[in-house]
């Protein structure tokens, strides 16, 4: 039904138009590499010429040897894979937990309307606070951090995606019913596929929710990853391994929320068909 | 009831919420025969859709019977509500699968269906590809899917614009004339519900009764968009006109 047009058949207005976003977006692209690179001369120069303390505020080839000597040591990949792996854990752990029960309070209204009052305080709750019970409960290691990093994102998680089956429409699931569809139908056939947004958006929060939770837990016991580094780097007053530590975490931070949209992208396909 | 599909015997429905009760319908008596297409039209909230739930066994009645003589009974609301993920094809699939009817005899039935009212070509795009209508006509076919012999009409062309409604009017009306299917239309469109239906039923207001029953003499050939220009058409919608106007302001 609808033909692709070529370029050629566009006329000269059409075409200039083109251009014209074309090279909008092409001076977004530079600026935003232009403001990078002018931040990183900036800071190098201003510590070279001395207008900066480099013990104080460090600069880039110091935070280059820093993390040189880190994966010469070996330590490098030690304290970005277990950071890793702790916030993948959580996030995972979180996300499925999370979507879970968000099932749960879908599928039964009573239950959700007894447990309102609880969800709304426990995610008012800094959960931070409770790092010292968790220290007790799970011990001054791995566990603790990862149950850090799962508490701040289950919340979350179970609210928004909670909303998010809430917002698809009665009249969908009437028109399941006048099918004689199951509850379970409904959830499986519709509720479900037609949260997927939802969902994913959900988990964009929570990666960054699960980052947060890790790197506070290991700023509480851990003695290796990315937050023991920081912390153990402002105690000593390196701040080139404070700098390194915080680049590492956002270029991984970043990372792991491209993979995130990626999948995004590959589930709801067709959101984006033409 | 040898050839009737359907009969409502003193049916009433009564609604429970926090504020009271709310009677919606009382003591309705209805008769469709097979092959009947019919129209239901009255007051804005007047029990209406009230009816049709009842008819498709969603919620049962509070006092008095239903008889209703088919196996399956298809639905159509006002919106088509496909879903946006599922292609046309598994989107008319969809009411097979509820249903546990999928079967390479069911499917290649409800392809038929959509080869023969030209929706074929569209059966692996998605819902946004296609237009209000297509869609409406879709959702039509997926209710066609599982072969019910009575078919439920929720104001299906009112969230069209006029143009479309009035096109798609004839295309549904084909379709439904050519799969033999007993149709009950609920709308607030008296023109639609004359020129689509044999009878027309007025609805009194809450709590809904027959009021009054109008028989439409057009042949069955005569396409809906014909008959707006029938020269009885003006007369019959003055007189079911003034049946909802005097509903809507007799306050007792």
């Amino acid at each position: 039904m609808m033909k692709k047009t070529t370029i050629h058949d566009y006329s000269k207005e059409h075409i200039a138009y083109l251009n014209a976003i074309k090279r909008k977006n092409i001076f977004i692209s530079c600026m935003r590499y232009l403001i990078i690179i002018v931040f990183i001369l900036f800071w190098e120069l201003s510590a070279m010429l001395g207008w900066s303390d480099p013990f104080i505020s460090s600069s880039p080839s110091r935070f280059i040897v820093s993390i040189a000597n880190l994966y010469k040591e070996g330590a490098l990949f030690k304290h970005i894979g277990i950071t890793l792996f702790e916030t993948v854990v959580g996030f995972v752990v979180g996300t499925v937990l999370g979507t879970l029960i968000a099932i749960l309070l879908w599928w039964s209204n009573t239950l959700s309307r007894i447990l309102d009052p609880y969800l709304v305080v426990l995610n008012a709750l800094p959960k931070i606070a409770l790092g010292p019970i968790l220290i007790v409960w799970f011990g001054a290691g791995v566990e603790s951090i990862i149950v850090m990093g799962l508490l701040i994102s289950l919340i979350v998680t179970i609210m928004s995606v909670l909303a998010g089956f809430n917002e698809i429409t009665d009249e969908k699931q009437f028109l399941m019913k006048t099918l004689g569809a199951t509850k379970y139908q409904i959830l499986t056939m519709v509720v479900l596929p037609a949260s997927v947004p939802t969902i994913m958006n959900a988990l964009k929060l929570s990666v960054g929710m699960s980052w947060v939770g890790v790197i506070v837990g290991e700023y509480l016991v851990s003695k290796s990853g990315l937050g023991y580094l920081i912390v153990y780097g402002g105690q000593v007053f390196k701040l080139d391994l404070v700098m390194a530590s915080i680049v590492i975490l956002c270029i991984l931070a970043a990372l792991m929320y491209y993979v995130v949209a990626y999948f995004e992208k590959r589930m709801i396909k067709w959101r984006t068909h033409e | 009831m040898a050839d009737t599909l359907v009969r409502m015997k003193d049916v009433s429905f009564v609604y429970h919420d926090i504020s009271g009760e709310n009677k919606a319908v009382a003591d309705l008596n209805l008769d469709v025969k097979s092959g009947e297409f019919i129209s239901i039209v009255g007051p804005s909230g007047c029990g209406k859709t009230t009816v049709l739930s009842m008819l498709s066994g969603i919620i049962t009645p509070t006092s008095g019977t239903i008889e209703v003589n088919s196996k399956q009974i298809g639905y159509m609301l006002q919106r088509d509500h496909l879903l946006d993920w599922r292609t046309i094809e598994d989107n008319v699939f969809l009411s097979l699968q509820v249903k546990g009817l999928m079967s390479d005899e069911t499917k290649r039935n409800s392809l038929e269906l959509l080869r023969r009212y030209d929706l074929y070509s569209f059966k692996d795009s998605y819902p946004r590809q296609l237009s209000g209508g297509m869609r409406q006509k879709v959702a039509l076919i997926r209710t066609l899917a599982f072969s019910p012999s009575l078919l439920l009409l929720d104001e299906p062309f009112s969230a069209l614009d006029f143009h479309t409604r009035l096109k798609l009017a004839d295309e549904i009306y084909d379709i439904i004339r050519k799969e033999k299917k007993t149709a009950i239309l609920v709308t607030h469109d008296i023109s639609e519900a004359i020129s689509m239906s044999e009878r027309v039923l007025v609805f009194s207001k809450r709590p809904a009764h027959v009021k009054s029953e109008y028989k439409m003499n057009f042949t069955k050939d005569t396409p809906p968009f014909m008959r707006r220009s029938d020269n009885g058409f003006k007369d019959c919608f003055d007189m079911i006109w003034s049946d909802i106007d005097d509903e809507e302001n007799n306050n007792t």
